[in-house]
């Protein structure tokens, strides 16, 4: 994990701490957006930290036909599960 | 009279101490002090254990705020306590930290943090040597944004409206993904100025559908 990545984690961490305590107060609304704002943060995080990984893999060497079968195969599955999704909300 | 407190009997900065604490010990980490002197694996746990301390004390230091007295600590708060008492008996409570500066500094921070937090994207994109790596990034970067939208797709509460943005976006995108590899196969083989524009047209309109999804993404994460 990069210091940037830990420095974000960091964040996050301080962001659910923080809707954590605006809850205690009773500033639900409040909390809720602080929890928002910590999810979104979260998830640039994740794909973030999965970028680091590739850029890492190609300084390591070339993109071999594994690479890219690995690569649209998770694609694929998660594309597949977006799409077999129904709306419950 | 008010009396004040000394420093360390308040419950909201004892828990604020044992969050410095912690805070101290991510920082440390950050410059790979943990790393220098324990093991992976101890460092990990050395994380986990700076983590939990920042949670508890931050935690702790809520709760006591929340449900325990908050006599003042220094003079001037005995000084500016006294006035409340004298002007509050009718009026609002102030003097206090408002929602609205929590908030701005919450969203400061996040900004603040999330500008440099494409560190790892922008050093995929520049690490890509040729026009075929250029176009197996995007298709990491593809995979790691539809993998997010597909946990987002999971969540009972998501409206029908935002889920179908998700999916239209994504039914979009996926033929504009699909076709980088095959392009990219063709210009590694020939090298030729033919495949190479092509394979740049194919990444140009995956690129711009892959901003499409992470726009509904965003969109979702908002309204969930």
């Amino acid at each position: 994990m990069s210091t940037t990545d830990k420095a974000l984690s960091g964040a996050v961490i301080a962001l659910n701490a923080s809707a954590l305590g605006l809850q205690l107060l009773g500033q639900t609304k409040a909390a809720e957006g602080v929890r928002v704002l910590a999810a979104a943060l979260d998830a640039g995080v994740a794909i973030d930290a999965h970028m680091a990984d590739v850029a890492a893999k190609l300084q390591a060497g070339s993109v071999t036909e594994a690479d890219w079968d690995d690569v649209i195969a998770r694609v694929h599955a998660a594309s597949d599960e977006l799409q077999a999704a129904k709306a419950t909300g | 009279m008010l009396e004040k407190i000394f420093l360390l009997e308040s419950g909201v900065i004892r828990g604020l101490l044992v969050a410095l604490v912690g805070l101290a010990g991510v920082i440390a980490s950050m410059f790979g002090i943990d790393q220098a002197l324990f093991n992976a694996k101890a460092s990990q746990l050395v994380d986990a254990l700076n983590v939990v301390l920042v949670a508890g004390g931050v935690f702790y230091a809520g709760w006591a705020r929340a449900t325990k007295p908050n006599p003042p600590i220094t003079d001037g708060a005995v000084a500016k306590t006294a006035v409340r008492i004298g002007v509050e008996g009718s009026v609002d409570q102030g003097g206090y930290a408002t929602l609205t500066l929590l908030g701005a500094i919450a969203l400061s921070a996040a900004v603040v943090l999330a500008l440099p937090g494409c560190v790892g994207t922008k050093a995929a994109y520049a690490a890509a040597g040729s026009p075929d790596e250029t176009a197996y990034v995007v298709a990491e970067h593809y995979a790691a944004v539809v993998g997010q939208a597909a946990a987002l797709a999971k969540d009972p509460g998501l409206p029908a409206a935002v889920l179908a943005r998700l999916q239209a976006a994504d039914r979009v995108a996926r033929p504009a993904i699909d076709a980088l590899r095959p392009a990219a196969a063709a210009y590694a083989a020939s090298k030729s100025e033919t495949d190479r524009a092509q394979l740049a047209a194919k990444v140009n309109e995956a690129v711009v559908k892959l901003a499409d999804l992470m726009r509904a993404v965003k969109a979702a994460r908002g309204g969930v």
